[in-house]
């Protein structure tokens, strides 16, 4: 009893701090992307929505849903969420938003309406694309049929269902884009540390996250249970990597087929990853993944 | 009281994600303990797995090219896929000891899909033993969807299943490997 009564201290205390830096910063900046809509490129911004797996979230495939028109249920320990409509459709959909709309969403997490999104949406991933990016991906986006419909409300824990107390959850734990380059890198560490942490959103569920939903500080990439549903998810430190026996190639390898040294095929989330994201990467991006992991 | 309800909250929320999360911690050990049934198809797994190990390391260039070994492995998960696995799934073989998803018996025809196209892709694979074109050939690049239509894993095609057979090991290997990705995402529990 006494460790929840700790936990509620913790979630008030941590609450107060950021409401208090979020009084004193403000909240999350918007980025204002300075090249124009229709300068993006539809197949450059296809491969970086593959990349970024935006159809396993926006499209309830199992239930033979339309593409991007709204996903499937994912649970996770502060509720079950609904990936939304984001098809071109004007009413239901991103048909009426502007390229700085969708920016604000994936750089500092905000709808059109100023209000905050739930993190389950990685927009702390997305922040580190470019303008350039966004606006390939945007147009992409415009190449999907536009559908009518909503997805179901998001059934948010009643602890955590209220949405202001996102934005000082932002102040803490957002750090905004685009990603720069660490100029004592080769290109191809900084590529993989792009995609990792960027539009792969490994992050999302190998770090795991502290009571409030943040990453772990100092625990990047060192695996929990933070899995859809919960599901076990391994460390991909270099340390554990390592230890496991993953070569560069062997990463490269499993995250283009689904095999593991062991000879093992992964099945589970990471199965789906592989099936919708990673196998259609290049042979080049995948290395830069295995390039970074190895080396963080 | 709200701080009572909250606490009560709390407790409800981790009691129930310890109880969740017991059966995950077991599931990776759950074979140790296995008999019957579901014994022999983890045993046969875990053979196929062995085999794809090997085939693994000579594609990825840490083991040296050895044809036999690809045509006899090959053959060996031919031989593993199709009925000879679908028969070791019988109607009410789930168990505590079992990885398999209950989804197997819910949707029996794409499960017998998958144990069908695995045993096809291998015996392709094996007719790649004789393949001319060296090992660093590219493969024929995976089709890349343009446009954003979601990737369900679709049946390979005799016609493609022939295509893979003719073409060189590493493209028949990843389409082995891609249809167990596809079948154990679908029907395996998560490890």
């Amino acid at each position: 009893m006494r460790r929840f009564i700790g936990y509620l201290i913790l979630l008030l205390f941590v609450g107060g701090i950021g409401l208090a830096a979020y009084l004193f910063f403000g909240g999350p900046e918007p980025r204002k992307v300075t090249i124009s809509a229709d300068s993006g490129d539809a197949v450059r911004g296809t491969y970086l929505a593959h990349m970024g797996g935006c159809v396993a979230c926006h499209t309830n495939s199992k239930q033979g849903g339309a593409l991007m028109a709204g996903g499937p249920p994912i649970k996770t320990p502060f509720g079950t969420f609904y990936g939304p409509n984001i098809t071109p459709d004007k009413r239901t959909g991103i048909g009426s938003w502007t390229l700085q709309d969708f920016a604000d969403a994936m750089t500092a997490g905000l709808r059109p309406d100023g209000r905050p999104y739930y993190p389950v949406f990685p927009y702390t991933s997305y922040t580190l694309m470019s303008d350039q990016d966004l606006a390939d991906l945007w147009a992409a986006l415009h190449t999907v049929p536009a559908v009518e419909g909503r997805a179901p409300a998001n059934k948010v824990d009643q602890l955590y269902d209220h949405r202001f107390l996102l934005i000082p959850w932002q102040t803490l734990f957002m750090k905004p884009g685009p990603y720069k380059e660490d100029p004592n890198r080769s290109e191809a560490w900084n590529r993989g540390a792009f995609i990792v942490n960027g539009p792969g959103h490994c992050v999302a569920c190998h770090t795991p996250r502290n009571i409030l939903g943040g990453p772990e500080e100092g625990e990047a990439l060192q695996g929990g249970s933070g899995g859809p549903g919960g599901e076990r998810v391994p460390a991909i430190t270099k340390e554990a990597l390592t230890k496991a026996g993953w070569t560069a190639g062997d990463i490269a390898y499993a995250l283009k087929t689904g095999l593991t040294p062991e000879g093992d095929a992964m099945g589970g989330s990471m199965g789906e990853v592989v099936t919708g994201s990673t196998s259609m990467l290049s042979d080049e991006d995948r290395q830069a993944i295995a390039t970074y992991l190895l080396d963080q | 009281m709200q701080l009572e309800r909250l606490l009560s909250h709390w407790v409800g929320a981790l009691a129930l994600t310890g109880l969740a999360l017991m059966p995950m911690a077991s599931a990776h050990e759950a074979h140790k303990h296995a008999t019957g049934v579901v014994a022999e198809r983890a045993d046969l797994m875990k053979e196929v797995g062995e085999a794809s190990k090997q085939i693994g390391d000579m594609m990825k260039g840490k083991t040296p090219f050895e044809p036999a070994v690809l045509r006899s492995n090959g053959a060996f998960i031919a031989k593993s896929g199709g009925s000879t696995l679908t028969a070791l799934f019988p109607a009410g073989s789930q168990s505590s000891t079992s990885d398999a998803l209950p989804a197997i018996w819910e949707d029996w025809p794409s499960f017998e899909d998958y144990a069908d196209q695995m045993s096809k892709v291998a015996k392709a694979l094996s007719a790649t033993a004789d393949w001319q074109g060296g090992l660093s050939a590219t493969p024929p690049e995976s089709k890349q969807v343009l446009g954003l239509a979601p990737v369900a894993p679709a049946p390979l095609s005799d016609a493609e299943i022939k295509a893979l057979a003719a073409g060189p090991p590493s493209a028949a290997f990843e389409a082995l490997v891609k249809t167990c990705n596809a079948c154990h995402t679908a029907f395996r529990k998560p490890r």
